[in-house]
């Protein structure tokens, strides 16, 4: 039986919140390096310190209010939006053996998360009593019912080797073989996942320039701050997760877990932050209509193999 | 003390965070700094620091122009990238660069300056009250008297009323988007009916005094002195590569934009050669077809003239091949078939190509003005009101971000707009009173 060590609640919250900085920081500085190389410019040491830069600069601007607003939900949005980063990355594995909560029922926690940061960005959307940022809401919450279903699936279909919920004995599972070889579809639709459940590159529908910045539109200053740097923390989250259901989480030889981890989490969020800036931003309708006709009916096709796989 | 200063350095060295305040004539000036790593153009007014004008604004949107500059968090500085007499003067304390240079130092300065507190913020220039009075009295805004009727604090509020698709009675929201929403061209206002993302009306307009066809200065004087057939063809390549680079940053593509704009900048050769591959490249890797293909769709039926637009509908007609300049040089027309986003862009996308080719081989041949001469956005024959019916045609029902996509392709000149006066029967009554500046 796997034996998981746990933190005590004061090393687990300072766990978590370098976590998810780091996080945070890493994809900035990852999306940063993309742009640059993709406008045929070479990176220079000046784009490491960039992602400060910019932290440093919302820090000295003014939070700009808008008429009316909803200032109780504008409070809880990035609150709950953080809230949502946090919990769903307890479960996940920093090292070998190693995460903040490693709960039996890892991935409905994960999964309960989900749901959790769609209302977070609605609330986000709403608070701001303007057009466009409540239409960036509106938006989000009609596509959120789609990612969390593929999610649900994707998830159900890796966990299915362990016979286990809890997300250590999943990686456990993956000593041999990776989930990514055997259950081909699940690594890919996970990738929609993560990049629709923090609306990123194609399925940044939120926050995309059609509605001059989304649900983020009004946000200046500190909170725009905040509300980037926890969207940014979410996606290494889902990075994370990703690493451990498909790439075999701490598994590799030679180096140690941890640096397996942080290496695998590296490779996918670099994968989906360049699929973000080579694919464009999809139609909202568009994306329910392909999740809907294609993805979910895949992510069964999925299912179906994993349980066959899992067959006794 | 020293905590602000440390962090006011670290935050000077941040790229200028700019909001683009484009006027007529400016969009070839802004897409030089779309290609800039040490820039960065925000979406929205609240995340930049600098408010860049670009190219002329009309006095009529002297109030829309300084809402816009109060809506830039503090501390906040304005740049004019103009040599337009009445926009300088709308922002007289302004920094002021030259059309022809480039404003990346002087916005770099700025910002660090505004930063160290070595210069002050740009003051608010409109008063900051209330323009109705609040007539809630709980405090989240309910109750009161007067607050039925949809307008509670001079806002509408969103009414029911049946959705166009299928009659289930939805809240409606009405408001106005414009004239300088980036990916608009300027001075365009339009004014929207919503029901969740799904538009139910739509009303373009543009002010009384937008002036002329808005059109890049080689084509202006083509129509009264000679000029180079290579020049004129470069200039119609910057412009229509200009057009698919818009449509493609819109869509969160700045890597593909960036390229075709480097590629705008190059007078070699090798130009044609590379845009007929980064054509292929954006077919087959960029999902441009996910968003672009059966968008907007304006068939041969609805059109007639010339232009991109209606050659990418499939309209065989191009003035170039009457004009004696274009006489020798294999100039053949262009055409695609289905008249939507994708056509349009791909349509462009090699009209371009082929004004390199054109270019190339035309060598010192000059065009004497007298013949009617092919623009860049061509001589669609739509009246104006034409052009507003067709829009609101394309956007009924359409959702919002679809009709978006298909305003970005179809280029258009605010010019060829109804305007204000002519507006019609949006601007009377309750509909009216409804409508908000979102940008």
């Amino acid at each position: 039986m796997l034996e998981v060590r746990a933190m005590s609640p004061l090393t687990a919250a300072a766990c978590a919140l370098c976590a998810l900085l780091a996080g945070a920081y890493l994809t900035a500085l990852i999306e940063r390096m993309l742009s640059v190389r993709g406008r045929g410019h070479r990176v220079s040491r000046r784009d490491f310190g960039l992602p400060l830069y910019q932290a440093a600069l919302r820090m000295r601007q003014e939070v700009v209010h808008t008429e009316r607003p909803d200032s109780l939900l504008a409070l809880l949005a990035p609150a709950s939006y953080g809230a949502a980063a946090t919990a769903a990355l307890s479960v996940v594995p920093l090292g070998a053996s190693l995460a903040i909560a490693d709960v039996h029922t890892g991935i409905v926690l994960f999964g309960a998360a989900e749901a959790f940061a769609i209302v977070a960005v609605f609330m986000h959307g709403w608070s701001f009593n303007s057009q466009l940022s409540l239409i960036g809401a509106y938006r989000f919450v009609a596509l959120g019912l789609s990612y969390e279903l593929l999610s649900m699936f994707v998830l159900i279909a890796a966990a299915l080797p362990a016979r286990s919920l809890q997300v250590s004995l999943i990686v456990d599972s993956q000593a041999r073989v990776w989930n990514v070889l055997r259950q081909p579809l699940g690594l890919p639709l996970w990738i929609v996942v993560m990049l629709g459940v923090s609306f990123w590159g194609p399925l940044d529908l939120a926050d995309s320039r059609d509605l001059a910045g989304g649900t983020s539109l009004e946000s200046s200053g500190r909170e725009r701050l905040l509300w980037q740097l926890l969207r940014r923390a979410m996606l290494a989250v889902f990075a994370g997760m990703g690493a451990a259901m498909f790439l075999g989480g701490w598994h590799g030889p030679l180096l140690p877990g941890w640096l397996w981890m942080l290496l695998k989490t590296l490779a996918l969020l670099s994968l989906a932050l360049w699929l973000g800036q080579r694919v464009g931003r999809m139609h909202a309708e568009r994306v329910v209509r392909a999740i809907w006709l294609v993805l979910l009916p895949l992510s069964f096709v999925g299912l179906v193999i994993a349980g066959l796989g899992a067959l006794p | 003390m020293s905590q602000i200063s440390w962090l006011a350095k670290l935050a000077a060295a941040a790229p200028p965070q700019v909001f683009p305040l484009l006027g007529r004539g400016g969009r070839e000036q802004l897409q030089q700094l779309r290609v800039q790593q040490e820039l960065a153009l925000t979406s929205s007014p609240r995340h930049a620091m600098l408010l860049l004008v670009v190219g002329a604004l009309a006095p009529s949107q002297e109030r829309a122009a300084l809402l816009l500059h109060d809506q830039l968090p503090e501390p906040r500085g304005v740049l004019v990238w103009s040599d337009h007499p009445w926009t300088l003067a709308l922002f007289p304390n302004a920094q002021c660069v030259a059309p022809a240079a480039l404003p990346l130092t002087a916005a770099q300065a700025l910002q660090r300056a505004l930063l160290m507190g070595e210069e002050p913020s740009s003051p608010a220039r409109l008063p900051g009250d209330n323009p109705v009075q609040w007539r809630g009295v709980g405090k989240h805004g309910q109750g009161g008297e007067g607050m039925m009727g949809g307008k509670p604090y001079g806002r509408a509020m969103a009414m029911k009323r049946p959705d166009l698709r299928d009659g289930l009675q939805l809240d409606a929201l009405r408001f106005v988007l414009g004239p300088f929403l980036s990916y608009m061209p300027p001075g365009l206002e339009l004014a929207i009916e919503l029901q969740g993302d799904v538009i139910q009306q739509l009303r373009a307009r543009v002010s009384d005094d937008a002036g002329g066809p808005d059109l890049p200065p080689l084509f202006r004087d083509a129509a009264s002195r000679p000029v180079r057939v290579d020049a004129l063809e470069r200039a119609r390549a910057r412009h229509l590569l200009g057009a698919c680079a818009e449509l493609l940053w819109l869509h969160g593509l700045d890597g593909w934009a960036a390229q075709l704009l480097q590629l705008n900048a190059r007078r070699d050769h090798d130009v044609a050669k590379e845009l007929w591959a980064l054509s292929g490249r954006l077919r087959r890797s960029s999902g441009l077809q996910l968003f672009t293909r059966g968008v907007g769709s304006l068939p041969a039926t609805l059109l007639s003239g010339t232009g991109p637009i209606a050659r990418a509908a499939g309209l065989r007609q191009d003035e170039r091949s009457r004009d004696p300049a274009y006489r020798g040089l294999g100039f053949e027309i262009v055409t695609h078939a289905c008249g939507d986003a994708e056509a349009r862009f791909f349509q462009r996308l090699h009209e371009a190509a082929q004004a390199h080719e054109l270019a190339a081989r035309a060598g010192e041949r000059v065009r004497e003005p007298g013949p009617p001469l092919e623009t860049p956005r061509g001589a669609l024959q739509v009246t104006r009101e034409r052009w507003s019916q067709l829009l609101s045609l394309l956007a009924a029902g359409s959702s919002w971000d679809s009709f978006v996509t298909t305003l970005v392709s179809l280029d258009l000149d605010a010019a060829l707009l109804p305007s204000s006066s002519n507006y019609g029967d949006a601007h009377t009554g309750r509909a009216a009173e409804a409508e908000e500046h979102a940008c």
